[in-house]
């Protein structure tokens, strides 16, 4: 018997990052290895708007766009939700949502992730 | 960003685990690109160790790519637009087995009741391990303030 799926459904998604205001970003260092940071973001469209304000970072992902961004809440055990999103970092327009923030702005396409909601969990402890 | 000794946790770093345990623990994947993991990070001699099941995602990254990054957190206020702040760590992480049980040190997240010892019942079976992680280098980060 496979694992039972704990994964938010696409609406489910995106209405979690809608109240997402600050994801982790992960970034590669100039020898491959991974890196972190924290961003303001917002859901715009599609797309994830990151803003990252670390000039040497910045300079990582105009090197080397893989990124990977990942939130999470936890109000209690079985309310546990979160999402790791991949793609490639592009830079963009700042949104709205961010326009007073300092930083840079890029976003990612949200094909490529992997989400988990534990209010999903059949067999609770 | 301080340079330290593999096993010397920056003291700046345990005074932040000793109040909160919210972390994402950053490895690689199979084609060399980032990902991130939200996880309890736990104090261990000096270390950070992260419990998982063994045929996790993150446990197979690590046994291909031991280099690791942490990012640890202040809360979890993302979705009240809170400015977190913590600090980034890197360093290499190593898969392992444990005979007894997990203490839970520090200001780990509550779990639900019985949880801890379920996880506890999975690790001396061997279905869950525990990654270890040598902290070589940290500094602190926030995320950008509006201007």
């Amino acid at each position: 018997m496979g694992r039972e799926s704990i994964a938010m459904s696409d609406d489910e998604l995106r209405a979690f990052l809608g109240g997402v205001r600050q994801v982790v970003v992960a970034v590669l260092g100039k020898g491959g290895e991974p890196l972190g940071a924290l961003a303001r973001c917002a859901l715009v469209g599609d797309q994830l708007v990151f803003i990252l304000a670390d000039s040497q970072l910045c300079a990582l992902l105009e090197r080397d766009p893989r990124v990977c961004c990942a939130t999470d809440e936890y109000p209690t055990y079985y309310e546990i939700r979160g999402m790791t999103a991949h793609g490639r970092a592009r830079r963009v327009e700042r949104p709205p949502a961010l326009e007073v923030v300092d930083g840079v702005a890029y976003a990612i396409d949200l094909d490529d992730v992997v989400s988990f909601d534990f209010e999903k969990i059949q067999a609770k402890v | 960003m301080k340079s330290k000794s593999p096993e010397d946790l920056p003291a700046e770093v345990r005074e932040h685990l000793e109040r909160h345990s919210r972390s994402f623990l950053l490895t690689l994947r199979p084609d060399g690109s980032p990902t991130a993991h939200p996880m309890t990070a736990l104090v261990e001699e000096g270390g950070l160790v992260f419990n998982t099941y063994r045929k996790s995602a993150k446990a197979r990254n690590v046994e291909r790519d031991p280099r690791v990054g942490v990012v640890l957190l202040d809360g979890y206020d993302s979705a009240a637009g809170e400015g977190c702040r913590g600090y980034a760590l890197a360093g290499d992480g190593e898969v392992g087995r444990v005979e007894g049980p997990v203490e839970r040190q520090g200001a780990g997240a509550e779990v639900a009741p019985g949880q801890q010892e379920r996880v506890n019942e999975r690790l001396r079976e061997g279905k869950r391990i525990l990654i270890r992680t040598r902290v070589a280098t940290s500094r602190s980060i926030d995320v950008a303030e509006p201007s």
